[in-house]
């Protein structure tokens, strides 16, 4: 007999009937030492009624649809996993340096080739990311020209914690290859959110920020954008990051403006979150590839070049960040 | 004592038994032809008490009526006639504090009490912290937040193990008769609940608490009622918040008994309302919403998937179930958790008042509508 059912409600509705019947037929005997149960039959009858008229109600609302709704206590909000990504003990061993002043590093990572940058991705990891690896914390992915210098002394303003890549293209730049390559590839490697990233597009760069911003729209956010000195931001490409891609957008007076901006428009680094079960939606994530083979620039950290994992060998993947 | 409190609930449940008690014993008593109007008279007394009692209990469990004049359909009472914010609760030991303070709506002229989590560790000259406003169902109040759901330990417990930054939780009314369901909408010639939730509430929490002020910052939660409010209002306010929690809410512009003629025949206003016509309609915002429901909450798991079926870039939609537990709070309170980290993980972080000077001036922010 289903909790929403006619048939349970009728029976109710009979059961306090009935109940009432025999209360009322006993009445008269129910004197003297006798009374307490009047009293517990008038308290019976009205809990009877009180029960049926609550199923009813139930089915009219439809609160809880079946006895295991009513009974089930099942907690399905899932502890998150402990986080590993391929450059875990890497960072680990970085981890007096790192935790003092960020990290700064430059990151060979697979699939490089095919983004066709000027040279591989330099990569600051806040000090945080040490202190607590269990932290993700956000990303904003600066587009340079090619030569560009890495501003080193601007990392240390961004006020919040947050992982920075700085790209350098080049005229061949593959746009849908790195908004491709480089989440699958930064998300495995290195303990970041995987959403929410913020994009600097820096002069003769910014239309490649703007194209990398609308290749997913899903993942790149907000957009900082820096014109050459003297030159100011072509209206055209606000227009396409604002209307055509959704962003906010801002228009900065120097790096380290725009990668203050950027970093304070980025979610706060995370410990893994409680997540309930997820339904299959369309997402971004994909496997992770191979691993980093990495040199330095700075202090004197060099991510180890190791051999890529099998996949059986992979170690979980921070499928705890949440994907769109 | 409150109508939601366990004092009302013992006084109820006593009446309840003194009146079964004093039926049993008084019932051969009265004689003659009194007993013809005193024995229905108490049987009816009986239903009465037995019924109050279970809609005290009911509303000790679910906390729909926070006050006796929420019970009686008038506006609830404000906290405090002045600005400025009260301690509505004492301290947790965690650190955090739920404060009142009273909205006075400018832009809606509706006046409210408002409940806000202060989160541990809350400064005033602190840094500027993001904002959830947390909607309830219909009935409902915020107490059903605060005390049914225990929201602010939830908030502790997401925030001590930093599944969560530093975040404001505020917990607004959002009708002014308890009775009626507004659907936080700005209604036909009625009260203008959108506008207190989206403008006046934000205006007033900029004055009194330390805030991001940009939609960046900015997140909505409800469930039910609430969650149908947090989609509809995000999806109409896109430059004013950046991620919305929907559990078990639906999305369409709902009426009936409860709400009355919200929208007096205008269906434009209507469709406005309805996040299932929007998202077909419009051009889709780029928003960040959470959608979770029970699996066997019937008509709710069929809003959501006909949304999801719908959704499509730039909106970023996330979507998750809970097996069983239909359309109760036994759901809510699982789902409670994975939202709050969710949205902390969707709105930008807490956002030091460093201002950057680079002897220049300062660069041009703006916000994309993509309506």
């Amino acid at each position: 007999m289903t909790l929403t059912g006619t048939p349970f409600i009728l029976t109710a509705f009979a059961v306090a009937a009935a109940a009432t019947g025999l209360l009322a037929w006993a009445w008269r005997r129910l004197r003297g030492r006798l009374m307490p149960v009047r009293v517990l039959g008038i308290l019976v009858c009205e809990a009877l009624l009180l029960v049926a008229v609550a199923a009813e109600v139930n089915q009219a609302g439809d609160f809880y649809p079946s006895w295991a709704a009513l009974e089930g206590s099942s907690t399905t909000a899932q502890l998150p996993r402990a986080p590993a990504v391929h450059l875990s003990r890497w960072l680990a061993g970085q981890a007096a340096a790192g935790s003092r002043d960020g990290l700064v590093f430059t990151w060979h990572t697979a699939g490089l080739p095919d983004w066709r940058l000027a040279g591989p991705p330099v990569v600051y990891l806040p000090p945080e990311s040490f202190q607590d690896p269990s932290l993700a914390v956000p990303v904003v992915v600066v587009v340079q020209p090619p030569g560009a210098p890495t501003p080193t002394d601007a990392l240390h303003r961004l006020g919040v914690p947050a992982c920075v890549v700085f790209l350098r293209t080049t005229r061949d730049v593959k746009v849908s290859a790195v908004s491709a390559g480089l989440p699958e590839q930064l998300t495995g490697d290195l303990p970041v959110l995987g959403h929410g990233w913020a994009v600097v597009g820096v002069g003769s760069a910014m239309p490649v920020a703007v194209d990398l911003l609308r290749a997913d729209t899903l993942r790149f956010q907000p957009l900082a954008l820096l014109p050459s000195p003297g030159a100011a931001v072509d209206p055209t490409l606000l227009r396409t990051a604002r209307v055509d891609a959704g962003t906010e957008t801002h228009t900065a007076v120097d790096l380290t403006d725009a990668l203050i901006w950027a970093a304070q428009h980025t979610p706060a680094a995370l410990a893994p979150p409680l997540t309930l079960t997820p339904l299959p939606m369309p997402s971004t994530t994909v496997p992770p590839g191979p691993h980093p083979t990495s040199s330095r620039t700075q202090p004197s950290s060099t991510p180890p070049a190791s051999k890529s994992p099998s996949p059986q060998s992979k170690p979980p993947r921070n499928t705890w960040h949440p994907t769109v | 004592m409150a109508p939601d409190s366990l004092t009302t609930l013992v006084v109820a449940l006593a009446v309840a038994l003194a009146v079964a008690a004093g039926t049993a014993l008084f019932w051969d008593r009265v004689r003659g032809w009194p007993r013809f109007a005193a024995r229905p008279l108490a049987v009816l007394l009986c239903l009465a008490t037995a019924a109050a009692a279970a809609l005290v209990g009911v509303n000790h469990e679910l906390e729909l009526f926070g006050s006796w004049s929420e019970v009686v359909g008038a506006p609830p009472p404000t906290a405090a006639d002045g600005p400025g914010l009260t301690a509505a609760e004492p301290g947790h030991g965690s650190g955090s504090r739920i404060v009142s303070f009273t909205v006075h709506g400018r832009a809606s002229h509706i006046t409210l009490p408002v409940y806000a989590y202060l989160p541990p560790g809350y400064q005033a000259h602190g840094p500027r912290l993001p904002v959830i406003e947390a909607l309830d169902g219909f009935p409902g109040s915020p107490q059903a937040w605060l005390k049914a759901l225990a929201a602010p330990a939830h908030l502790d417990e997401e925030i001590a193990t930093r599944r969560m930054p530093q975040t404001i939780v505020l917990f607004p009314y959002q009708t002014v008769d308890a009775h009626r369901d507004l659907e936080c909408t700005d209604a036909v010639d009625g009260p203008a609940m959108d506008t207190f939730l989206t403008t006046d509430v934000p205006a007033a929490v900029g004055q009194l608490l330390r805030v991001r002020t940009d939609a960046a910052g900015w997140g909505l939660i409800g469930y039910s009622a609430g969650g149908f409010c947090a989609v509809n209002l995000a999806m109409r306010h896109p430059d004013r918040y950046a991620a919305a929690a929907s559990l078990s809410g639906y999305f369409e512009a709902l009426t009936d008994s409860t709400t009355g003629d919200l929208y007096h025949g205008q269906k434009a206003v209507q469709n406005a309302n309805s996040p299932l016509w929007r998202i077909a309609a419009l051009p889709v915002p780029p928003l960040s919403l959470y959608l979770a429901t029970a699996e066997d909450d019937h008509f709710e798991y069929s809003q959501m998937e006909k949304f999801a079926a719908l959704a499509k870039p730039p909106m970023r939609l996330t979507l998750a179930t809970v097996p069983l537990g239909g359309h109760s709070k036994k759901v809510w309170r699982q789902m409670e958790g994975p939202a709050f980290d969710w949205l902390a993980a969707h709105l930008a972080g807490p956002q030091p008042d460093q201002l950057y000077s680079a002897g220049k001036a300062p660069g041009v922010s703006s916000a994309s509508t993509a309506r």
